[in-house]
């Protein structure tokens, strides 16, 4: 025989399997289980080396990441917040205070960006929570929904001593 | 005169969240809900194949400008954004059946290579032989 057989049924098993491969990857979602991230950064928009302590009634320098895989443009929005019991948001109720600062964006489909940003701490608290919740505008209800995907970092907070 | 004070007491102390909110600039919340709108028309033209990078950027360059508080540029530039985004519109449609098309076109030609394998492959592999072996001399 010129052809063997078996080799034949191998040769052609192998085809079937690499085209039926082929057509789900054509026709599979560009991501399968789509998400956004949110990261928090330090100064220099780096992971690490946070800071620990804060001055009441200043300034702190971080960093802000974004990243969109949601397979579809996304209208973000960062809400700072300030917690003085302790207490953080949980992946479906955002903390129960007023924001204090928020960044807005939009972003493409696998696109991210890094925000430097500056929040303010004021509170009588000598420890307190930076709390970074991620917003999306939902067009269908006109309106911002909370994604349940927040960073937070908590700091000693110190007293200026005015000299 | 003492009913008087105690309601407008009352309604101070209800008003006083309100008045402690955040400060959302009314200029910013209207152009932030038209950025809003806008995202909703390009989730449906990127869901039909339409590269929305360029509005995108232009987007973010309007929140920036929002934000600062140059109001009548990001107004101005949400106009130019709404005029290109009705542009794009007419072409969405054909762009989406050009892509589906040439999509289905490839798992076609996909889920055709088996059936070419199996035509085809006997065919070729005997002419290769019979070439490889045309010029043999047989000696009895």
């Amino acid at each position: 025989m010129i052809l063997d057989e078996e080799v034949f049924a191998v040769i052609l098993a192998i085809s079937i399997v690499a085209s039926a491969i082929g057509i789900a990857m054509v026709l599979a979602p560009e991501i399968p289980e789509p998400f956004m991230s949110l990261g928090l950064l330090n100064e220099e928009c780096k992971m690490g080396r946070y800071p620990t302590t804060v001055q009441n009634n200043s300034f702190v320098e971080l960093c802000i990441f974004v990243a969109n895989y949601m397979n579809k443009p996304v209208f973000y929005r960062v809400d700072y917040k300030l917690s003085e019991d302790g207490s953080l948001p949980t992946n479906t109720t955002p903390l129960p205070v007023k924001p204090i600062s928020s960044w807005y964006g939009v972003l493409n489909n696998k696109e991210n960006t890094t925000i430097p940003v500056k929040v303010f701490v004021t509170t009588s608290e000598p420890r307190v929570v930076l709390v970074f919740e991620l917003w999306v505008y939902e067009p269908s209800i006109r309106n911002w929904k909370y994604t349940g995907i927040w960073n937070h970092l908590r700091v000693n907070v110190t007293v200026r001593l005015v000299p | 005169m003492t009913r008087v004070i105690v309601v407008l007491i009352v309604v101070a102390l209800l008003t006083l969240p309100v008045f402690d909110a955040p400060v959302l600039l009314a200029e910013q919340a209207d152009v932030y809900i038209q950025i809003g709108e806008i995202v909703g028309m390009l989730e449906e033209l990127y869901r039909k194949g339409v590269d929305v990078a360029g509005i995108v950027k232009d987007l973010n360059t309007i929140i920036q400008l929002a934000s600062s508080g140059n109001k009548g540029e990001a107004l101005a530039r949400l106009e130019q954004v709404k005029n290109k985004l009705r542009e794009v519109e007419y072409v969405a449609e054909s762009i989406y059946i050009t892509k589906t098309v040439s999509k289905y076109v490839l798992v076609g030609f996909i889920a055709s290579i088996p059936i070419v394998v199996y035509l085809v492959l006997p065919r070729v592999y005997l002419y290769l032989w019979y070439s490889v072996r045309k010029r043999w001399i047989v000696r009895w």
